[in-house]
This record gives structure tokens, sequence and C-alpha cells, in this order.
């Protein structure tokens, strides 16, 4: 379903690209999100729209992370797409585990954190799986 | 810079200040409080948006966060020459959308030492 949609929303863009006049076979050049027109927006925002509409109940979850995203410095924004990519290459047994540890260690002391750390690294997988296990992530 | 060119004028109006103010606060002490108390809550029921009007406030502004949010994304995703486009065509699993299934925080902490350390573990 979701590969559907990307597929639909590629093939559009490409149909859109193909329409463009001159240089068919030159890179085209895309201004900066700024200078987008409302329909290109729309059109890279679909999914997000989708998204928006198909839950209503996370609608505030979704709207407290946009606007701490908002919030967020260009430099903040930017170690957090690095941490977004590294997130989108650990597989998802790696995912769990750092979820949990970020929400366990959000609101600890900086001596609490370090002690976790130490259990942390002297646990066994399976002991690791366990503690994983036992702490369900609030959302935020 | 007029009132140094002309004293006169400037006497003139604050003279004329001075006779506006009194008529009306003539005027508002004729007012009973009764009348004052109904005519302040009319005009917050004015100024205050209908319901409808107060959703599509909110639906816009949710609507432009999410703008936002996809701007600064696109934005940090490909620095330098970022074509939305291009990332939006080379992705495959709605990156746009699973970049706001987590809170924010998660990826900025996962950028850390501490996090880089834990995760090589």
């Amino acid at each position: 379903m979701q590969h559907a949609r990307w597929v639909s929303l590629s093939l559009s863009l490409l149909i859109a690209l193909a329409a463009l006049p001159a240089a068919a076979d030159q890179p085209v050049a895309f201004p900066a999100w700024d200078a987008l027109s409302p329909a290109q927006r729309d059109l890279l925002i679909a999914p997000l729209k989708e998204h928006w509409n198909s839950d209503p109940s996370s609608r505030p979850r979704l709207m407290q992370r946009a606007q701490r995203w908002q919030r967020m410095t260009p430099e903040e924004r930017a170690r957090a797409h690095r941490g977004f990519d590294r997130w989108q290459n650990m597989d998802p047994g790696k995912r769990e585990a750092m979820r949990a540890l970020f929400h366990a260690m959000r609101d600890m002391t900086p001596a609490q954190r370090t002690a976790l750390q130490q259990q942390w690294r002297a646990m066994t997988p399976a002991q690791r799986q366990a503690w994983v296990q036992a702490r369900t992530p609030s959302g935020d | 810079m007029n009132d140094q060119r002309n004293p006169r004028g400037s006497n003139s109006d604050e003279g004329f200040d001075r006779a506006l103010r009194a008529i009306h606060a003539d005027a508002v002490s004729n007012v009973s409080a009764r009348t004052r108390a109904q005519l302040q809550q009319r005009l917050r029921t004015a100024a205050r948006p209908a319901p409808a009007q107060r959703h599509g406030w909110q639906m816009a502004s949710a609507l432009v966060a999410l703008v936002l949010v996809a701007g600064a994304y696109w934005r940090t995703s490909m620095p330098g020459a970022s074509s939305p486009a291009a990332v939006a065509t080379a992705s495959t699993d709605g990156d746009l959308v699973a970049v706001i299934d987590e809170t924010p925080d998660l990826y900025l902490w996962l950028d850390s030492d501490e996090a880089t350390r834990l995760a090589s573990e």
C-alpha cells in the first residue's frame, strides 16, 4: 500500500519532469523549499497529509513533534537528521533497544545515565532483550 | 517639528485634545455600570473567533507546522544541491512520514557520543 503510494508519487513526479520543455536530458535543478510553488509543496507533503488524515488520534502527537522540529536550531536539525540516518540503518531490534534506552535516560541525571550505561555493558544479549521488553516507551 | 515651527498650533492641538477628553469622560460617566459591563461583554464576544473559525485556525496551523517540518527535513536531508523531488523519488519507504513517527529528540540523541557508544555495544 505504502509502496504503491510512493510509486504513484514517483510517477506523478516523473510525468511532471517529462513535461518540462527545455533540456530533457539535463538534470533538473529544483529550487530550495521556500522557492517551490504551493503545488510542488503539496505534492511533496502528500504522504504526510495522508498520515495526518488517516489517524486523528495521533494528531496531537504529530503536532507536538512538528512544533519540536520548528523550535530546533538549524544545527540541531542537522544533528537530528544524522541521527535519523543512523536510525534508518538500524535493524528493528536495535531500534527498539535504542528507543527504550533513550526514553529511560532522558530524565536521568548524568550519574544515573553513566550507571545505566555500565549496567547495559554488563548485560548479556538475553538480559538486554528482557530489559528492553520490560520498558514500553510512552511515545514522547 | 511642527510644534517648534508653530507653537500656537501646538497649544491649539492640546486644547482640542483636552476638550475631547473632557467630553469623552463626561459621556462615560453618564453610562451606567450595567451598560458598560454589557458593552465589554459584547466586545469580548465579537473579538473571539467562532468555533468553526477556531477549528479552521487549528487545522491551518497544524498544516503549516507540517509543511515547515517537511521543509526542514528536505533542507537538511541533502546539503548543497538539494532536489526535493529527487529525494522523494529515491525514497521508497516514506522517509518523510517516518521522520515524524518518532520524537525529534530521539534523532538528536542518536547523533550524540553516548548513543553512538551504546549502539556499538
